[in-house]
C-alpha cells in the first residue's frame, strides 16, 4: 500500500518535474530552432543561427509585402549571390559576433565574453588539455607562420593567374571591339567613297557633255563651211560670169568704137588736140 | 584518458552509439572549389593547377592506354586520399586512411578489377608480363612463381603502406604531445618545436603518400592493356 502511495507520490513529482523541465528546455533550445531572432530574449544568442547580411535568405522575399492573398506573379529573384566572403576577424569569427555584444559591452566585449568562456571551459575541464590540444598549438604556430610569410607571396602568384584570365577575357573582348570599330570605319569610308562616286559620274557627265558639245560644234562647223561651200561657188559663179560678161562687154564696146573710128574723125581729133596744146603752152608761157 | 597508444585511432566520437568520426572521410569535399562566376578565384586556380599537373604526369605514365578521361579516377583518388591524410593531421579530425579498412576498400576494388580484366581479356599478355626479356630459361618458372606473389600482393601493399606511414606519423606526433600534458612551461617549447618539425614531415608524407598510391594504380593499369 505504501509502495503504492509512493509510486504515486513519485509519478506526481516526475511529471512535475517533467512540465518544469521541457519549459526550461523550449526556453533554452527554441532560438536554435527557430532561426528568428526575439527581441524580447535577452539571453538568445541568435548569432549562432543568423544570417549575414549577404546570405540570401535574409533579404525580404518577394511577394511578403503583398500580403497571403496577393497575386500570383511571377517569382522575382531579387537576392544576388555574394562575390566576397562575409567579414570576419582572425579569419574565422564573422563580425556579427562583435556586434551582438557591442550595444551593452562596447569594443572590448567580445573579447572579455571569449576569455572568461574560455577559462571556464579549462577551469572546469570540459576542454582537456591532452595531447591534441598540443599538437594543435604546434599546428597553429605552423599555420600563422604560413599564413604570414608564405601566404601573400602565394597569393600574389595566383592573383596574377587570375589576372592574366580577366585579361584574356577583356583581351577577346577589346579584340571584339577593334573588329567592329574596323568595320564601322570601313562602313564610313565605304559611305565616303559611294559619295565620291558621285562627283565622279557628275564629272564623268560633264566630260561626256563636254566631248557631245565639241562633236556638235565640229560638226555645226563642218557644216557651216560646207553651206559656206556651195555659196562660195555661187558667188564665185556669179562673179566669173559678170567677169566674163564684163570682159565682153568691153571687147565689144572697143570693137565698136574701134569701128566707128573713121580716118576723118581720126584727123579732127588730131588737129583739135593740136591746138589744145598750142594754147596750153601760150597760157604756160 | 588513452588507454593505450593506439586509442587514437578508435572511433571515438559517439552519436546515439553511432561512430560519427568517419564523417571526417567525405570533410575534404569541402575543399572542392566552385566554380560559380566566369573568373576564376585563387582557390580554382590552384585546384586547377594541381589537376592539370597531375593530369600530365598520368598521361604520360599511361602511354598508349590513355583514352579521354581515363585519369579521372586517378585524380580523384589522389584527392581522396589527399585530404583523408591532411585533414587528419589537424586536431580532434580522425584519420580514416589509418584504418585498413579504408586503405583495403579503395586498393582492392582497384587492383582486383585491373587484374580481373587483365586475366580475362587479354590472358595471354597478362602471362607474357611476368617475365621480363632475356631472363635465361632456368630461371623462368621461379620467376613465373615470384611475379605473381609480387602481384598478388600489390592491393595488400597499397593498402598496408599508407596505412603504416599514416599511423607511424599520428602515433610519433601522440607520443611528443601526450609529454607535454606534465611538463615544465620552458620544456613545452622545446616540444613544440619539435612537433613542428614533425608535422611539416608528416604533411609532406600526406601528400607524398596520396601520390605514390595513385601512381602505383595508374602503373598497374597501364601494364593490363
Amino acid at each position: 500500500m505504501s509502495k503504492l502511495m509512493f509510486s504515486q507520490s513519485s509519478l506526481v513529482i516526475i511529471k512535475l518535474l517533467w512540465s518544469k523541465l521541457s519549459k526550461f528546455l523550449t526556453m533554452i533550445f527554441r532560438p536554435f530552432i527557430q532561426p528568428r531572432f526575439n527581441k524580447q530574449f535577452l539571453f538568445v544568442p541568435n548569432f549562432i543561427l543568423a544570417h549575414t547580411s549577404t546570405c540570401p535568405a535574409s533579404k525580404p522575399k518577394c511577394g511578403a509585402s503583398a500580403g497571403k492573398g496577393g497575386t500570383t506573379s511571377i517569382k522575382k529573384i531579387d537576392f544576388k549571390r555574394a562575390e566576397k566572403s562575409a567579414p570576419c576577424r582572425f579569419g574565422f569569427i564573422p563580425e556579427e559576433w562583435f556586434q551582438f555584444f557591442h550595444s551593452k559591452t562596447g569594443v572590448t566585449g567580445p573579447y572579455i565574453f571569449g576569455l572568461v568562456f574560455v577559462n571556464y571551459l579549462v577551469s572546469k575541464e570540459i576542454y582537456v588539455l591532452e595531447h591534441e590540444y598540443y599538437s594543435g598549438l604546434s599546428y597553429v604556430v605552423i599555420l600563422y607562420f604560413i599564413s604570414k610569410k608564405m601566404a601573400p607571396g602565394i597569393g600574389a602568384s595566383l592573383d596574377k593567374e587570375v589576372d592574366a584570365e580577366i585579361a584574356e577575357w577583356e583581351k577577346g573582348r577589346a579584340d571584339q571591339m577593334k573588329v567592329f570599330e574596323t568595320t564601322i570605319k570601313d562602313a564610313k569610308d565605304a559611305q565616303w567613297r559611294a559619295e565620291g562616286q558621285k562627283i565622279l559620274i557628275e564629272a564623268k557627265k560633264e566630260n561626256v557633255a563636254m566631248q557631245l558639245e565639241a562633236v556638235y560644234r565640229e560638226r555645226a562647223m563642218r557644216l557651216y563651211q560646207m553651206v559656206k561651200g556651195r555659196l562660195d561657188y555661187h558667188v564665185k559663179k556669179r562673179r566669173t560670169e559678170n567677169k566674163l560678161h564684163q570682159k565682153w562687154m568691153i571687147a565689144w564696146i572697143l570693137e565698136n568704137v574701134h569701128k566707128s573710128i573713121t580716118a576723118d574723125f581720126q584727123k579732127q581729133a588730131l588737129n583739135q588736140a593740136i591746138k589744145d596744146l598750142a594754147l596750153a603752152a601760150s597760157r604756160v608761157k | 584518458m588513452m588507454t593505450n597508444l593506439f586509442s587514437i585511432f578508435d572511433p571515438s566520437t559517439n552519436l546515439m552509439n553511432l561512430p560519427m568520426n568517419w564523417i571526417s572521410t567525405i570533410l575534404g569535399l569541402l575543399f572542392i572549389p566552385y566554380s560559380f562566376w566566369l573568373i576564376p578565384n585563387r582557390h580554382f586556380i590552384m585546384w586547377n593547377f594541381i589537376s592539370k599537373k597531375l593530369h600530365n604526369e598520368f598521361k604520360t605514365l599511361l602511354k598508349n592506354n590513355y583514352f579521354n578521361g581515363s585519369t579521372f579516377i586517378f585524380i580523384s583518388l589522389f584527392f581522396f586520399i589527399f585530404f583523408n591524410n591532411f585533414l587528419g593531421l589537424f586536431p580532434y579530425i580522425f584519420t580514416s586512411t589509418s584504418h585498413l579498412t579504408m586503405s583495403l576498400s579503395l586498393s582492392m576494388p582497384l587492383w582486383l578489377s585491373f587484374m580481373l580484366y587483365g586475366w580475362i581479356n587479354n590472358t595471354n599478355h597478362m602471362f607474357i608480363h611476368m617475365i621480363p626479356q632475356g631472363t635465361p630459361y632456368i630461371l623462368m618458372p621461379f620467376m613465373v612463381i615470384i611475379e605473381t606473389i609480387s602481384n598478388i600482393i600489390r592491393p595488400g601493399t597499397l593498402a598496408v603502406r599508407l596505412t603504416a606511414n599514416m599511423i607511424a606519423g599520428h602515433l610519433l606526433m601522440t607520443l611528443l604531445s601526450s609529454t607535454s600534458t606534465n611538463m615544465s612551461f620552458y620544456m613545452i617549447m622545446i616540444l613544440i618545436f619539435m612537433q613542428i618539425m614533425l608535422m611539416i614531415m608528416e604533411s609532406a608524407v600526406a601528400i607524398i603518400q596520396s601520390y605514390v598510391i595513385t601512381i602505383l594504380s595508374t602503373l598497374y593499369y597501364s601494364e593490363v592493356n
